[in-house]
């Protein structure tokens, strides 16, 4: 039986090494998947039958005393929004329920090229626009720590994969903090690299100037093993940054003692107290390890969410477009006519969080609205980096939480779109500014669900921010084991059932 | 200086057909009743003062790379016909873009819901008759 907490890392290792077979790694998690999903619905398409054969391919060149790659025959799991050849990619919409790309992202193909196992497609919010994977088209992903709380979104799948102990790998994309908070939500890292630092070529567009992929794990060290396959040049993506360095593992390792974080400490007035307590047991450990803590003042927080909300709105109103019933997706049966093809697919397949944004985008960018909203919008963004580049100064990082509060219950902010928005608070800077940002596991609340803390970093610091991610990992207490759902009949044990 | 539209100049209807949607009256109801605050929550960066500050439309400072203009294999034709509801020649086929017209001569024009003879009419010059070209498998349109 494979340890439900053996690493990415550990398992390439024994699998290169011919000590283990990735085809009884593979059938470990498929058992495990077949267990907790029908209480967890983190996935939309499992397809058992080809990772196991690219599980025996590994086995195969292992075998033959090839090298199949750093992350031969470790099961990945890939949000549905990422293009993905011959499966299906859905997006978590009726609009492209049967879609399969003929192409893999780049992302994947690096995945692949690595020796890396596609496991399964993961649940998410609709094209990515949510934070609680409640929005998705074939239901909600609950958290696997607490079955009547949210995951976060709008990477919830993924999240709950991870947590659940199913796959030590899976990959996420954040436009807003949809990577960071359903890693923080679920106890996991997760990585929102620098933009244009991982290929977007494949990744289905919700808001091109802040969308990118990011890795997600239970250890920053699995995490940055993964940014290191992912990032990198691609020509095919013409925001692609020219050249970018990976993290180097010994940098992991590192001693942190004379790096400076700065702290906003005026924006935790918007935390919940438990948040609080878990962000200062955090800036304790991170003073122990002989960092220094500065305060800082940042911009409103107001100003920051309200330029988001009109600059992604308006960018997935675009984007969203192309999905009109003619070259692909969902078709509307009955249409005599080319505009009420548009009109009927588009209202068939698209959910209501996706309207209620394709709406909002069309406003801020029709006459009369694009100058005073969204152009406006474009100078906040710009001034809003420069104030975030100012109050950084020549620290390592922001030091924050990711989000204000702990896992919400499911149900408590679909009908309230402005209460769902606000939750991004914290996440949305470094989509704003491009900047890299890492969640890391920092506590528990005192009913046992998981709070993350956040660190914003500098344009080339994804390294810096993931060893200090490693080593107050190293400090504060340590993650308990994923929940076992099979236990006591399918009830959820938050305390960690231990390992079997 | 012009004056700030709010959420008092909303007009859903408009908006949905800008967006090609139709709304029913459960989502209008709805957004009629969610949007304008969150309209107005957007309406707050006018407390910021920009007046020199230049619009940012992308976080990265880059100019639209140039390769060399060299012949390179680009997707596959029939990877991306694959998944066209439907399509025949390499093209993708869409219901009429104009309206019908009355007693059009051939009786092609008058028939809204014959798509197969107008389409029959339109692209098959090649003499297949009976055969118009669609591709192997499915009629794709989408399931209710």
């Amino acid at each position: 039986m494979i340890p439900r907490e053996l690493s990415a890392a550990e398992a390439a290792g024994r699998i290169r090494r011919g000590e283990l077979r990735a085809r009884e790694l593979v059938d470990g998690c498929l058992e495990r998947c077949r267990r907790v999903e029908p209480l967890i619905n983190a996935f939309i398409t499992v397809d058992a039958g080809g990772v196991r054969a690219a599980a025996e391919e590994v086995d195969r060149r292992v075998a033959a005393g090839e090298d199949p790659g750093p992350l031969a025959g470790v099961p990945v799991a890939v949000k549905d929004n990422i293009c993905t050849r011959d499966l299906p990619t859905t997006c978590g919409s009726r609009m492209l329920e049967s879609f399969r790309p003929g192409y893999d992202a780049t992302a994947v193909g690096r995945l692949r090229a690595a020796g890396a196992v596609i496991f399964a497609k993961t649940n998410l919010d609709e094209f990515g626009l949510g934070s609680s994977t409640e929005h998705s088209a074939f239901g909600p992903t609950r958290n696997p720590w607490s079955s009547e709380h949210v995951p976060g979104g709008s990477s919830g799948g993924s999240a709950a994969a991870l947590a659940a102990g199913v796959v030590p790998l899976a990959l996420g994309t954040d436009t807003g903090g949809s990577v960071r908070q359903p890693a923080a939500h679920c106890g996991n890292v997760g990585l929102k690299p620098h933009y244009g630092a991982v290929s977007r070529y494949g990744l289905v567009a919700f808001a091109s100037s802040f969308d990118g992929i990011g890795p997600m794990a239970r250890t920053a060290a699995d995490a940055a093993l993964l940014y290191n396959v992912l990032a990198g040049h691609d020509r095919r993506d013409s925001t692609s940054l020219p050249q970018n360095g990976g993290i180097p593992p010994e940098s992991l390792a590192a001693p942190v003692q004379g790096l400076s974080v700065a702290v906003p400490r005026a924006w935790l007035e918007h935390c919940d107290a438990e948040v609080v307590r878990v962000f200062d047991d955090t800036a304790r450990a991170l003073r122990d390890l002989g960092v220094t803590l500065r305060e800082v003042r940042l911009p409103s927080p107001r100003h920051a969410l309200a330029a988001y909300a009109v600059l992604s709105d308006a960018e997935v109103s675009s984007n969203l477009a192309r999905y009109d019933g003619v070259r692909y997706g969902r078709r509307a049966r009955g249409a005599d006519r080319l505009d009420a093809l548009y009109v009927r697919s588009r209202s068939e397949g698209l959910g209501q969080e996706v309207k209620r944004r394709i709406l909002l985008g069309t406003c801020v960018l029709s006459a009369g609205y694009q100058d005073a909203y969204y152009i406006r919008a474009q100078r906040a963004r710009r001034l809003f980096q420069a104030e975030i580049d100012a109050a950084l100064g020549d620290a390592a990082a922001l030091f924050l939480p990711t989000a204000p509060t702990p896992p919400f219950r499911l149900g408590e902010r679909r009908g309230d779109p402005l209460a769902m928005y606000a939750g991004d608070l914290y996440t949305i800077p470094a989509n704003l500014t491009g900047r890299p940002a890492v969640s890391f596991p920092a506590g528990w609340t005192s009913d046992g669900l998981p709070v993350g803390m956040q660190l914003y970093g500098r344009r080339d610091g994804a390294a810096t921010l993931m060893q200090l991610a490693a080593a107050v990992g190293r400090a504060v207490e340590a993650p308990r084991p994923a929940p076992d759902p099979s236990h006591d009949g399918g009830a959820f044990d938050r305390r960690g059932a231990g390992e079997t | 200086m012009a004056e700030v539209p709010g959420s008092d100049a909303l007009d859903l209807e408009g908006l949905a057909r800008l967006a090609r949607l139709r709304l029913t009256e459960e989502e209008a109801e709805a957004f009629r009743r969610q949007l304008p605050a969150i309209l107005e929550a957007m309406r707050r960066l006018q407390e910021l003062d920009l007046d020199h500050v230049e619009p940012l439309a992308h976080p990265l400072d880059l100019a639209c790379p140039l390769r060399e203009d060299r012949v390179e294999t680009g997707a596959e034709p029939g990877d991306v016909l694959r998944e066209a509801p439907r399509h025949a020649d390499g093209f993708f086929l869409v219901p009429a873009v104009l309206p019908a017209r009355d007693a059009e001569p051939g009786g092609a024009g008058s028939s809204r819901t014959d798509l197969e003879a107008t389409e029959s009419n339109e692209i098959d010059s090649s003499g297949g008759d009976s055969d118009r070209g669609e591709s192997d498998g499915a009629d794709r349109e989408g399931t209710p």
